[in-house]
């Protein structure tokens, strides 16, 4: 029965990414789809290995082998942690078969335990991501040993077993605290943002703990040994290769695990079945305001985007890295200036608004969202054009606030000429308008309709990847035709023109192929 | 009001409705009856614009629903058999956005809405988020929606299905006022009482095509709805 439960996990995890059904297309796009994760995964491992080659000679040089596995380690750890945190929240607690599975006769336990393998499959990959470059670094830089490579690859078996334990104790918390208050959304969206900027801050910051650590090798370790004690074997048993000390660990990782795992089985039923609610809200009667169908549309789309907290951080992240980079930009332009060149600050704020702007994906999953709701916008006397345009100008609504403010807070801290303020809000809104078409128009050829949770559509389906790398891949074909081909030859305000017309001029050939075509597929798509 | 003519639907192989011609005229409620999968919501979602159909035609109110969707489904009001809803809106905010989309003046929207949501017992959970409400209550709210308005034609999935009695009495009521005043209904339905006492017209479909149809005296004659359904479908195994 729990092999079932469990296959019956991973094949809905798989056909939520991929789409479900048969035959060549949908092979081949399961088969693009795995391409394109293989890509994603090579391309943040390879970050992470340039990363750890430059840490990896200097714990080396100082002794400190086993940190670099402690630190590989808590690097994996938080990732595991901060990827699965939510989705342990949305596939344990708050799954919509959970009170179906609870009708049959299965246990709980089983009920349980066939999500926490699906959400173990997915911290694995989060792990391979660092541990694999995180080998291949120190085999190149050190005499790695097999009895290492052996401790190495167990602490990867066992150690996502310890970042579930506190994605899924942390996961019953923030469902039980999110329950209970009444601003949801913005309770899960603090938390998330919270985490990730931790996480990054973190990881930006490892310089100077690189460098504070070698100073303070043996006090650290002492330090790390108290505070973090699993990590500090790990990296002692891989370094020195201590059976002892991998037990340890291994015990840190298992114990704990199974301690969570027995305490919510028992008490699994109570807790999806728990109607915390918060504080009912009675209707007053007031006037209603009423709307044009295109503005009542995109006001509908916005409540759709504003009332997922997942969906701002996954689609929408790209607004909060704008604030910050205006503001950091805004205060540091001098020091930046002497960096890279005075005359270089107008380029730098436009290419930071429009690389920011291109991790906006907001209309990537727009339809993939309808799913079973598309009945209304479909049996409604609605056009498809403003259905479609809907979803993309509420993309570009959204956005142009987070590139105006920054611009207008750079443009007066950096003292931008008219032409280069001009350049900075047309650039970045250009990029905007130009993902908003394309994820609209990769999203209509690739819906993700019959996911059962919505985080599928936000986070693991192929139009949000294929937006993600698309964009992704305008942004460093326009720096890199202009850094290797170009070899900077012309002015950087006139290249950003000629770039921003061209994406106003692809933005154009997307709408028309959305009004074209998008229309027809957006009328076959079944709800 | 709604005319069928030689409707197909076929879905890879399997062809899901054949040939089906039905008329249902400006104050008629019409059942439609058929088992599981014998492709009454895919005529009912085929009439309502939202499957396109490989043959036949559907006119509402004598516009064709393939060349002027528009314009038919301005007319229609339709309520699907399972209710899901914008849940990230409260229950007024979707209210609201329908009357937006079908341009409901603000008085007559303010009106409507107030008239249905306190029949329904529904009023003070207006300000509630879709996502919080029981399945009867988004069905009650979808009901809400579909009168807003003022249809000429409602096509209805199994209206009754999680209904509590008194709302079900209540759409009996608005469904047999909105045929007085000249509309028509439309609906499918497995309740075969509610059928036979609710229905001037009614029609059985199997395996997509129509068995019988005409006035409910006429095809359950001396004997009841459900031994002319129960018989019909032994008589075509």
């Amino acid at each position: 029965m729990f092999k079932d439960l469990v296959t019956i996990r991973l094949r809905s995890m798989f056909a939520r990414s991929s789409g479900s059904g048969n035959g060549k297309k949908h092979k081949t796009r399961a088969i693009a789809f795995i391409a394109l994760m293989i890509y994603c995964a090579g391309y943040f491992a390879f970050l992470f290995g340039m990363m750890f080659s430059q840490l990896c000679e200097a714990f080396m040089s100082a002794g400190l082998d086993w940190f670099y596995f402690a630190y590989v380690g808590i690097l994996a750890f938080l990732l595991c942690f901060i990827g699965s945190v939510f989705v342990t929240q949305h596939q344990v607690y708050e799954a919509k078969d959970n009170e179906l599975l609870m009708s049959m006769p299965v246990p709980p336990g089983y009920i349980l335990g066939s999500r926490m393998v699906s959400i173990l499959l997915l911290n694995y990959i989060y792990e391979i991501i660092v541990f694999i470059p995180a080998w291949f670094v120190y085999a190149r830089t050190a005499e790695a040993s097999v009895a290492g490579l052996i401790f190495f690859i167990a602490a990867a078996i066992l150690l996502p077993l310890f970042g579930m334990t506190f994605s899924v104790a942390f996961g019953w918390i923030t469902a039980a605290i999110s329950s209970r208050t009444r601003r949801k959304n913005v309770f899960t969206l603090v938390i998330t943002l919270i985490l990730f900027f931790g996480y990054m801050y973190i990881i930006m910051r490892i310089q100077h703990y690189t460098q504070v650590l070698i100073m303070n090798g043996t006090e650290i370790s002492a330090a790390i040994r108290k505070a973090l004690p699993p990590f500090y074997y790990m990296g002692n048993s891989i370094a020195n290769g201590s059976v002892v000390e991998f037990l340890i660990f291994a015990l840190c990782c298992i114990i704990p695990f199974a301690l969570v795992y027995m305490l919510l089985s028992r008490s699994f039923i109570k807790i999806a079945t728990a109607k915390r609610g918060a504080k009912k809200v009675k209707y007053v009667e007031k006037s209603l305001k009423t709307s044009g169908i295109r503005k009542a549309l995109i006001k509908k789309e916005l409540a759709m985007f504003a009332g997922k907290p997942m969906y701002i951080f996954n689609e929408g992240i790209g607004l909060i890295f704008m604030l910050i980079a205006g503001i950091y930009i805004a205060v540091k332009h001098d020091s930046i200036a002497q960096l890279i060149g005075g005359g270089y600050i107008p380029a730098l704020v436009c290419a930071v608004l429009g690389a920011s702007a291109a991790f906006n994906i907001i209309s990537a999953p727009s339809i993939s969202l309808e799913a079973k709701t598309l009945w209304i916008s479909q049996s409604s006397p609605l056009s498809e054009k403003d259905i479609l345009l809907a979803k993309a100008d509420m993309h570009i609504l959204v956005t142009a606030p987070f590139i105006i403010v920054p611009a207008v807070i750079m443009g007066i801290a950096c003292g931008l000429s008219p032409v280069e303020f001009a350049a900075a809000i047309m650039f970045p809104l250009a990029m905007t308008a130009f993902t908003a078409l394309l994820g609209l128009d990769v999203n209509l050829t690739f819906p993700k309709l019959d996911w059962i949770d919505e985080t599928a559509a936000m986070k693991q389906s192929m139009s949000v990847f294929i937006t993600m790398m698309a964009a992704m891949a305008v942004v460093a074909a326009v720096f890199f035709i202009y850094m290797l081909i170009l070899d900077a030859s012309i002015p950087p305000m006139t290249y950003i023109y000629i770039v921003t017309a061209l994406l106003l001029a692809a933005a154009m050939l997307l709408r028309i192929n959305i009004l074209r075509s998008g229309v027809a597929r957006f009328r076959n798509l079944a709800s | 009001m709604l005319k069928i003519m030689g409707l197909t639907k076929i879905y890879g192989e399997k062809k899901a409705v054949d040939d089906l011609s039905i008329e249902i005229k400006s104050g008629e409620i019409y059942g439609f009856i058929g088992h599981n999968g014998a492709g009454k919501t895919t005529t009912i979602k085929s009439c309502c614009g939202i499957l396109q159909f490989d043959a036949g035609e559907i006119l509402i109110d004598g516009t064709s629903i393939k060349e002027d969707p528009i314009k038919c489904k301005k007319e229609i009001a339709y309520l699907p058999d399972n209710p899901d809803l914008y849940e990230f809106l409260s229950g007024i905010k979707y209210l609201n956005f329908i009357a937006d989309v079908y341009q409901v003046p603000q008085n007559e929207r303010e009106n409507r809405i107030k008239k249905y949501a306190d029949a329904f017992e529904l009023t003070s959970d207006l300000a509630q988020p879709i996502s919080a409400y029981s399945h009867g209550m988004k069905q009650k709210l979808a009901l809400i929606s579909a009168l807003i308005h003022e249809p000429k034609l409602m096509i209805m999935d199994e209206p009754f299905v999680g209904l509590d009695p008194l709302a079900s009495h209540l759409l009996k009521q608005y469904m047999r006022e909105l045929c007085n005043m000249g509309g028509a209904i439309f609906f499918s339905t497995h309740v075969l009482e509610v059928a036979e006492k609710l229905c001037d017209k009614v029609a059985i479909i199997k395996q997509g095509k129509l068995v019988t149809s005409g006035t409910m005296d006429e095809v359950k004659g001396d004997t009841s709805l459900e031994n002319v359904f129960l018989e019909l479908e032994e008589s075509h195994v």
